[in-house]
């Protein structure tokens, strides 16, 4: 970014806060009315934290809480600190404590979203369309099977409900699962939660590949482990062999040379076959036409060393730990965390997503009359729904906090 | 005695507070204290009859986990901290509920005391369910601990709708597998088990997943809704986490209470943790104590993993040097190290700088590394006394992508292995001997190989349990050594 573009960001990030971040709706999310009585001060214990730029350095403030919106904008439009000028970069979201949170105080976390957090360049080993921070339509695809695993473990497995899934704005996802009892939970849930989530994947030197599959038949297998088999198996041939062409990647080809040596598939000649080919679908009808009892168990160990959901357990485990929240921007890439459909993660693209310059200008075009506040003590008038590239986001926010609200019909 | 509830042995382990306020006054200080101090004496001699056996062979051969539980009893016994008549259970829940409160300060401490306290509920609950033919007593205990709603008998009904007999992929028909000859459920190791009796079920308990969380972390129990169903046999090995878990929670509770500070202004009972955390460290093989030392700093780390670190961090400063970069595990596994190593928190913080900064900029660093160090060092946040990670944690390690922690030598498959001590300039006849001891899943011993070959020199009775054992043992060997060529030089 040169000067002038660092200087339009600051601008824009500033109209953003004031005319088209949900504030509201991120009070009404995290206040959890159907739990908490208002007494209780539920949203004002909560930990915010914010990255802040001020005359070309980043600062952080943590331990930051309000009392309500109104509070929450003035902060976020606070553009003077100590005399200097100074741009909200973006925010944090915290836990619940049990008091109003300050900094040096000894403070117990009691309550905090459970987030799992996936990261592209967790797949930077299978896929050779990008690497690192980058991302297309095509690496999407792979979070996408990551949804389609997680989802039923979610729902079904652990009866969970709320569950907002958010593009993180560039490489990533976060799914902040809500439902009351998760939110209360020690770390020790939270580790066996990601535990039963996870599978570990060694790295090209390993003994073992996947750890979790010492059975020799499919069937014995736990039935979690064999419906991620399942879901991934229905996208292996699209993504792995034709999209990625993931088996010609050297570490790749040293992992499924230790998969099948381990299952004594493995003789010299398929060795080497494997070792020249460098086409995937080759070497995968190679090593499908391998006779042996155990090639399905070899097979669903490949497939799900390439697809298995990649979770970043550190961001989950810990209650405390700080997570930009939905809605930010993303410094580098200057699009919105917006949140999407975990039931229909294949109809959301990354890249279609609204980016902070291209819905300032849809704001340009609004009339000015429509952007001024009653008076000092309201916050600005909301117009995310105004933006035609940022309404059907926001629409997505407010479902999912109407839902959580609705009084159970039983 | 004012209380004449009767006092099952087992139950009065697990309930601990019903007699505290009514006995404290009965127990004479002295004794309390002595007590303590002999229960922490036992429970130290205890973990390190554990820690020299290899987890590996202590689940494989159930005769050898008898024998290494008698041995336990009888050094718990000798500590008079097993069993006894009725006082004695009195005296047991005291002196127990007096060292929660002792090691309730950190969490560091709670983990350490829940480690000790591991072995002493395991072995007592296994000798208290041996003969077990119903699962009464033990459901009993469940309900007592959890609450009588929290776990119950599966009916004919969940087990017949709840419960898929087998889980089938659309493309594999196979008829000669009956549906419902498998169950997949809570059985243990991952695994399924044939169930064809109809009365199976009766064998099967339900309960929110929140009560059996090492099963359900490890993929061991079917889940559905929230909810765990888990075979008989599991179940026991669930008590124990649900009993530790309920004592995390009550020690971490009493951090924030009201009546804990007050109890830390009395300065009796001040002196009273502090000797009953003396008798601990000061059995502790050095490995818990702080010390700093100069002779390993960022000039020198090189040199000196090539001479006595263990392999696992040897490698750990390959792959830094060469990456000039370390993810997260492989950060803390390091870091952790030199912390317990005795190298100053400004040489560590100025050799991960002096790698990284081949990557990034200072100024990158500054903001994404150093608070990590310093958290490592018990400097930022909640300032703990954090330890270097030990082997059985290592060895648990499943590395990743671009990810260089855990043991090498359980990690690696014998090839990488062979390579890279081959890369280290050992001779063929010893990596021959250390490869045959991994293959043997013997990872501890060949470690111990690996420290001979290193300092050249025999030292019976070395058991590595931790990095530091390792690299402290190294140190000092050398030193003796350097002492006796010294002493062995005529004099002028």
């Amino acid at each position: 970014m040169n000067d002038q573009d660092q200087i339009d960001f600051y601008r824009n990030l500033h109209l953003y806060y004031k005319h088209l971040f949900p504030i509201q709706m991120i009070v009404d999310w995290l206040s959890y009315a159907k739990d908490n009585q208002p007494e209780l001060k539920y949203f004002s214990r909560r930990e915010f934290s914010f990255e802040r730029s001020i005359d070309g350095e980043t600062f952080y403030q943590r331990y930051q809480q309000f009392q309500n919106a109104h509070g929450l904008q003035k902060f976020l439009l606070d553009n003077k600190q100590n005399d200097q000028a100074s741009t909200l970069i973006k925010y944090d979201i915290g836990a619940v404590f049990d008091k109003l949170p300050k900094k040096g105080e000894k403070l117990k976390a009691m309550e905090k979203e459970i987030v799992i957090d996936i990261d592209m360049d967790a797949y930077d080993e299978v896929r050779t369309c990008c690497q690192g921070a980058k991302i297309c339509e095509k690496c999407w695809k792979f979070l996408q099977v990551a949804c389609d695993i997680l989802r039923p473990a979610l729902f079904q497995d652990f009866g969970l409900e709320h569950i907002l899934a958010v593009y993180s704005g560039r490489r990533g996802i976060h799914l902040w699962v809500c439902d009351s009892h998760i939110r209360k939970s020690t770390n020790e849930v939270r580790s066996a939660i990601i535990g039963y989530l996870n599978i570990n994947i060694g790295n090209a030197d390993a003994e073992e590949i996947i750890r979790e599959v010492k059975q020799e038949k499919i069937e014995k297998l736990h039935p979690s482990i064999q419906r991620a088999y399942f879901i991934a198996q229905q996208f292996f041939k699209q993504i792995i062999l034709i999209d990625q062409n993931s088996l010609k990647i050297e570490n790749v080809k040293k992992k499924i040379l230790t998969i099948l040596k381990q299952t004594k598939i493995l003789n010299p000649k398929l060795e080497k076959s494997i070792q020249e080919i460098n086409d995937s679908s080759q070497i995968w009808d190679l090593i499908c036409s391998q006779d042996s009892e155990r090639l399905e168990i070899a097979k669903l160990q490949i497939i799900l060393m390439c697809l298995y959901p990649r979770l970043d357990a550190h961001v989950s485990t810990t209650i405390n730990h700080l997570l930009k929240g939905p809605f930010s921007i993303h410094p580098k890439t200057q699009r919105v965390c917006v949140p999407f459909n975990l039931k229909n993660s294949s109809q959301f693209n990354p890249l279609d997503t609204p980016t902070l310059p291209n819905i300032i200008k849809q704001l340009a075009q609004l009339p000015e009359e429509l952007k001024q506040r009653e008076n000092e003590n309201k916050i600005f008038p909301f117009l995310g729904k105004e933006i035609p590239s940022l309404s059907p986001y926001i629409q997505l926010f407010e479902d999912f906090i109407s839902k959580y609200n609705k009084p159970k019909i039983n | 005695m004012q209380n004449q509830k009767e006092i099952l042995q087992y139950e009065a382990m697990l309930y601990i507070e019903p007699y505290m306020d009514q006995q404290t006054e009965e127990i004479n200080k002295r004794d309390l204290l002595n007590m303590c101090i002999d229960r922490i004496k036992a429970y130290q001699k205890v973990n390190q009859l554990f820690s020299q056996l290899e987890e590996n062979d202590q689940q494989k051969d159930p005769l050898k986990q008898k024998e290494l539980h008698s041995k336990a009893i009888k050094l718990y016994n000798e500590y008079s901290c097993y069993e006894g008549k009725d006082k004695f259970w009195i005296d047991d829940n005291a002196a127990h509920f007096f060292l929660e409160l002792a090691y309730s300060e950190s969490d560091e401490k709670i983990n350490e005391f829940i480690k000790y306290q591991r072995h002493l509920f395991q072995i007592r609950c296994e000798a208290q369910l041996e003969n077990e033919q119903t699962n009464e007593r033990l459901l009993k205990i469940y309900k007592k601990l959890l609450g009588d709603n929290e776990i119950t008998k599966i009916s004919k009904q969940e087990w017949d709708e709840d419960i898929p007999k087998q889980l089938r992929l659309p493309n594999q028909v196979d008829q000669s597998n009956k549906l419902g000859n498998y169950v997949i459920l809570g059985t243990g190791k991952s695994q399924l088990r044939n169930f064809n009796n109809v009365n199976t079920y009766l064998k099967f308990f339900k309960t929110p997943f929140y009560n059996v969380l090492h099963s359900v972390s490890s993929i061991h129990t079917f889940l559905k809704n929230g909810f765990a169903y888990i075979y008989e046999d599991e179940l026991k090995n669930c008590l124990l986490d649900v009993f530790l878990g309920k004592m995390r929670k009550r020690m971490q509770a009493n951090q924030y209470k009201f009546q804990y500070e007050e109890l830390m202004k009395n300065d009796e009972i001040v002196k009273m943790f502090k000797k009953i955390q003396q008798t601990d460290s000061g059995m502790l093989s050095q490995k818990l104590q702080n010390f700093e030392q100069d002779s390993l700093n960022a000039l020198t780390v090189r040199q000196q993993s090539k001479d006595h670190f263990p392999l696992c961090m040897e490698y750990l400063i390959d792959r830094l040097e060469v990456n000039h970069h370390l993810k997260h595990s492989g950060r803390q596994q390091i870091q952790l190290f030199f912390k317990s190593a005795g190298m100053k928190v400004n040489e560590a913080i100025k050799y991960m700088k002096m790698q990284f900064q081949q990557k990034i900029s200072e100024q990158d660093f500054n903001k994404n590394y150093l608070y990590n160090i310093r958290h490592n060092y018990g400097l930022e946040g909640k300032r703990e006394n954090y330890q270097c990670y030990s082997c059985s944690y290592n060895m648990k390690q499943n590395p990743g992508n671009d990810e260089y922690h855990g043991c090498p030598i359980k990690n690696f498959n014998s090839d990488v292995l062979e390579k890279y001590l081959k890369s280290k300039s050992y001779e063929e006849t010893d990596i021959k001997k250390i490869i045959e001891l991994k293959k043997g899943n013997h990872f501890q011993l060949a470690c111990t190989e690996i420290w001979h070959l290193k300092n050249k020199g025999n030292q019976t009775g070395l058991i590595i349990d931790n990095p530091i054992v390792f690299y402290r043992e190294s140190l000092n060997h050398h030193k003796k050594v350097q002492l006796k060529i010294e002493t062995e030089e005529p004099a002028h």
